[in-house]
């Protein structure tokens, strides 16, 4: 007897549930998780702002870090969040948002070196992204390189 | 009563011809002399005399005929089997009855009606011994010629089922928890409770009824970026002049698919 599972998928989207994302969703999910990398370091600058006027509360000023510093600091940010939300979920908040899951070659859950790499290339040339327009199989530079996915799924997996 | 006198008179002239004779040795051996003589006149004597004599002859004659038709009898006892025997053997008496009787003029005379309502059945049948008479019956044979699609055709089922308390039947005939078993051993009842909730589309009624606005603004944004992406890429491909259906964007109504595309 087959065991299945009631789907929470709603009806009108079924269709579309594993099936390749567009530009547009993969856009706005970046866009979120833009957003979250900003607050992230937003948040590592109060932090570290707090405690250079905890050190020195007479001689203190904000930290101004120059250009290469803050880019930097954002290319790790946003790599390391990439990185571990694509290995240990399968999706980052902005791919959670929007129902989006990011899967390895052959429809693989990524792993860790996969994650990273993909999140390196992202992080490193984020316009990749527009390719998906183009690419008739909706496939952004970083896909094409490493052979990733990004899906449309809305379901919550026990381990995501 | 002629004939009765007359042997009334050949008996008397007997009897008396026996008594002379007696009478004449007893009277030559005594030497006595003694004749009886007439006490009534000569007319009433001849009488009662002829009357006497009509009551002999025909005591006589009924001796006669018994002792006549009862030698008649024995001796047709002894001849009448042998004679009837020679006689039938020698006419053939079944030939004689095909030729000369009509017999379906006879049995058209026959009141046969009649004679069945004379015929006690039940009497009959209690005497017949029915199971000797089966053990004697060749039933396989008997029952492979028989036509029963026809019997069955002829059959009123309907009224026979409308005599049979069916429910009554299954009641008191039927397992009921077997026959449940088996029939929820056949069923995938997984299978038919999917259907049941993909048919009352369960998950709708489950999120309108404890969804959020956040969830139903996801949902929404979900499905608008969905459509934009088709929309998208629909405007790419006619802007790059390729026809044909992006791979991984279905058309409407397409079935669902499990998430796991190629590498």
């Amino acid at each position: 007897m087959a065991v299945g599972r009631v789907s929470p998928v709603p009806r009108e989207a079924r269709a579309y549930q594993g099936q390749r994302a567009g530009v547009v969703t993969r856009l706005v999910a970046a866009v979120l998780d833009g957003v979250v990398v900003v607050l992230v370091l937003t948040g590592a600058y109060a932090a570290w702002a707090g405690l250079l006027f905890l050190i020195d509360p007479r001689g203190f000023t904000f930290p101004s870090p120059g250009p290469f510093s803050s880019f930097l600091a954002g290319f790790v940010v946003t790599v390391a969040y990439c990185t571990l939300s694509w290995w240990l979920g399968g999706r980052s908040y902005g791919c959670l948002v929007m129902g989006l899951r990011v899967l390895g070659p052959g429809g693989r859950p990524l792993r860790l070196v996969g994650a990273l790499a993909r999140a390196v290339v992202c992080a490193a040339f984020p316009i990749g992204l527009l390719w998906v327009a183009v690419n008739r199989n909706n496939r952004s530079v970083a896909d094409l390189l490493l052979r990733t996915s990004v899906v449309y799924d809305w379901q919550v997996h026990p381990n995501s | 009563m002629a004939l009765d006198a007359a042997v009334g008179v050949s008996v008397l002239a007997l009897r008396t011809g026996d008594t002379v004779v007696r009478v004449a040795r007893r009277r030559i051996s005594s030497g006595a002399r003694h004749l009886p003589r007439p006490a009534v006149p000569g007319s009433a004597r001849s009488s009662r005399m002829v009357q006497a004599l009509v009551e002999l002859g025909a005591d006589r004659r009924a001796e006669l005929r018994r002792t006549v038709t009862a030698e008649l009898a024995r001796r047709l006892d002894l001849l009448v089997p042998v004679v009837l025997s020679e006689v039938l053997r020698r006419v053939g008496l079944t030939d004689l009855v095909l030729d000369y009787l009509d017999v379906d003029r006879v049995v058209e005379s026959v009141d046969l009606d009649a004679a069945v309502r004379r015929v006690d059945v039940d009497q009959v049948l209690r005497s017949i011994d029915l199971d000797a008479a089966i053990a004697l019956v060749d039933l396989d044979r008997a029952a492979a010629r028989l036509d029963v699609d026809a019997v069955v055709r002829r059959v009123d089922v309907e009224s026979v089922l409308d005599r049979i308390d069916l429910t009554d039947v299954v009641l008191q005939r039927v397992d009921l928890d077997a026959l449940v078993r088996a029939v929820l051993a056949r069923i995938d009842m997984v299978g038919l409770a999917e259907q049941v909730i993909d048919g009352v589309d369960l998950p709708e009624i489950i999120r309108e009824s404890t969804g959020s606005m956040a969830s139903e603004s996801v949902r929404g944004a979900r499905m608008q970026g969905i459509a934009a992406d088709q929309a998208v890429g629909r405007a790419m491909d006619r802007l790059l002049l390729r026809r044909g259906v992006r791979r991984g964007i279905p058309p409407a109504g397409q079935v669902p698919v499990q998430p796991g595309p190629e590498g």
